[in-house]
């Protein structure tokens, strides 16, 4: 007799895995708040412990929360969009480029007065991750149509030249710099404010609201670009706008929190496999595990070696690596052996 | 209904693929496009369904250029078999044939029927929710023809529909559309077997280097000396029983079973042979 909760194909019942998900997201917020290097009370709130949740804790849960489910939906769209399952948000210049900015801002604006400033980074970053994603974008631009193979190949060739000057900027940089640049490049959350907070969610929310309605668009092209023309679809239009929306969703994570490698490439993974490929379902799937991911990530990476903190993106890389190890390891068991 | 006139597709590089390509496809008939590897069969049919613009003439479709559609209207209108499929993603066999549905929107009242119908006119009723990415050759065609079907079109273009088939799943498939043609369906399929095209077609385009070089009915086209211009083959044309033209290659009647003392630009001599029905 098969179970409620699982369809014919192994699948988990929307109802339920949706139903889960939240749930499970519920309490990844909350016990992430609930743990620091400072130890909260909630029964006997203390004015410190006051502060520590609203100031430093609830910004930096809000901001993971946003910046993961980004990253979740872009990764699931661009797979889509590809047609492949290692594509990952960086794959269009978007991260790169924005660290390119940031370290360049960092670099150039190092001691002044504009550096101090929440909004210079970030902005700075923003704009390094849109400028990279949309010279991707023109280079395989050819008669009004985007070749997506040189789209990916742009992206690979931009992604090391932006490596590159980056790699000369902080050979450059003093001891301070390097520190916020180290930090910045392995992709920490440890910068959470409200104020961090209202300069993501403005990129990230648009982002992720034009891209929930690509859903549809999204399935046809699991047929190929070709046959989902065939089928009706716009396949031009669809993919400026599922690569505009996801550098713009990427973008805004990426100038709040730095590089977080995985999350894009593993979520919509485990979203398939729990919901089935159908991107009405993965999209969605993809922004809340994305979202769980980054701030259980993130809780981790406070408490592991409190006080001190590690970059969350090494939490992630450490999770995510043997995750993606044991994918590989799972779809060779379907094969017949030669 | 779909018409072609002066159609010439030039690539970027000055090759010609199509040169002046004048033709009425017949409504409600099977038409087989029939030509050797590189003689523009794919290209003919890529202009018919509006996927690429000819460099000179046009195509149109219910009198309208096929490219002033939209790509939702066209897909309503036309339904395309392309020569390889592959599908992204664990989709199911049912999820794959409701891709077929695109054109309609997210509330397509409908559409649930039509797939259900469609899965059950190939016979795939039983395949609904296998992975399509697990099925054999011959199963996954029969769910790409039900997406085919499910899109509701009235002109289906096919090409080269009975590839890597077994020649009974090679039947099925253009016997089902020989089918859907008596129900009012516009069939274009680009072929290579010769018997299939002669059995099938209803009209019948030879090509050669580009240009459409017969038209016509199968026993007005199949013949002995144009299939050896068309295909450097030489081969005897033989009837059957009901005067549907039966292609016997030259190896079956030579003794040794071999070409290569065949003569390649004159055909053979040959018997005839007789065959009834």
């Amino acid at each position: 007799m098969r179970s409620i909760a699982r369809t014919e194909a192994g699948r988990i019942a929307p109802g339920v895995g949706f139903a889960a998900l939240l749930a499970a997201l519920c309490v990844a917020a909350v016990s992430a708040a609930a743990v620091g290097a400072y130890t909260v009370n909630v029964l006997h709130l203390t004015d410190t412990a006051r502060t520590i949740l609203t100031d430093v804790r609830f910004p930096r849960v809000v901001l993971g929360l946003l910046v993961g489910s980004a990253l979740g939906v872009s990764g699931a769209a661009l797979q889509g969009l590809f047609r492949n399952p290692l594509a990952d948000p960086g794959l269009i210049g978007v991260s790169s480029g924005a660290s390119l900015g940031a370290v360049a801002f960092v670099a150039i604006a190092g001691g002044s007065a504009l550096a101090l400033t929440a909004f210079g980074m970030p902005l700075a970053a923003l704009a390094g991750g849109l400028g990279v994603t949309l010279a991707v974008w023109r280079i395989a631009r050819v008669d009004a149509r985007v070749e997506t193979a040189t789209l990916l190949l742009a992206g690979i060739a931009l992604n090391s030249i932006a490596g590159a000057i980056i790699g000369i900027v902080t050979a450059r940089s003093d001891d301070q710099q390097l520190r916020t640049l180290t930090f910045w490049l392995m992709g920490s959350l440890s910068a959470a404010t409200w104020q961090l907070v209202a300069s993501a969610v403005l990129p990230i929310a648009l982002g992720i609201a034009a891209l929930m309605p690509m859903a549809r668009n999204l399935n046809a092209l699991a047929l190929g670009e070709r046959d989902a023309f065939h089928l009706g679809l716009d396949v031009e239009r669809c993919k400026n706008r599922v690569v505009a929306a996801s550098a713009l969703a990427v973008g805004g994570a990426v100038c709040a929190v730095g590089g977080i490698a995985f999350v894009g490439l593993i979520v919509p993974h485990i979203a398939r496999m729990l919901l089935g490929p159908d991107h009405r379902l993965v999209l969605p799937a993809s922004a809340i595990l994305g979202a769980i991911l980054l701030v259980v990530a993130d809780a981790v990476a406070r408490v592991a070696i409190a006080p001190a903190e590690l970059p969350v993106g090494v939490v992630t890389a450490l999770v995510g690596g043997p995750f993606f190890l044991w994918l590989l390891f799972r779809s060779r068991r379907e094969v017949v052996r030669a | 209904m779909l018409e072609l006139r002066g159609v010439s597709v030039v690539t970027t590089g000055g090759r010609a693929i199509l040169s002046d390509v004048d033709l009425e496809i017949e409504r409600g008939a099977l038409t087989v496009v029939l030509g050797p590897n590189g003689a523009g069969k794919t290209t003919l049919l890529r202009v018919m369904s509006g996927e690429i613009a000819p460099t000179r003439g046009t195509a149109s479709l219910e009198g309208s250029n096929v490219r002033s559609y939209g790509p939702a209207a066209l897909a309503r209108k036309r339904c395309v078999l392309s020569q390889s499929r592959s599908v992204g993603f664990a989709f199911t066999a049912r999820e794959v044939v409701a891709l077929g549905r695109y054109a309609y929107g997210a509330s397509d009242v409908e559409g649930s029927a039509k797939i259900d119908e469609a899965l059950a006119v190939v016979g795939a009723l039983d395949l609904r929710d296998r992975p399509y990415h697990l099925l054999s050759g011959g199963e996954a065609v029969k769910v790409d023809v039900a997406r085919v079907i499910a899109q509701g079109s009235s002109i289906a273009l096919l090409d080269e529909p009975t590839n890597h088939l077994d020649p009974r799943v090679q039947y099925d498939i253009l016997m089902l559309f020989h089918e859907l043609t008596k129900a009012g369906l516009t069939v274009v399929a680009a072929l290579h077997d010769l018997n299939h095209a002669a059995l099938f077609a209803d009209q019948l385009l030879l090509m050669k280097d580009g240009s459409v070089v017969a038209n016509g009915a199968p026993s007005e086209v199949l013949s002995q000396e144009m299939l050896s211009r068309v295909y450097d083959l030489p081969c005897s044309v033989a009837r059957t029983g009901s005067g549907r033209p039966l292609v016997i290659p030259a190896y079956f009647s030579s003794e040794k079973g071999v070409l290569d003392a065949q003569c390649s630009h004159s055909p053979p001599e040959h018997d005839v042979l007789l065959v009834s029905s």
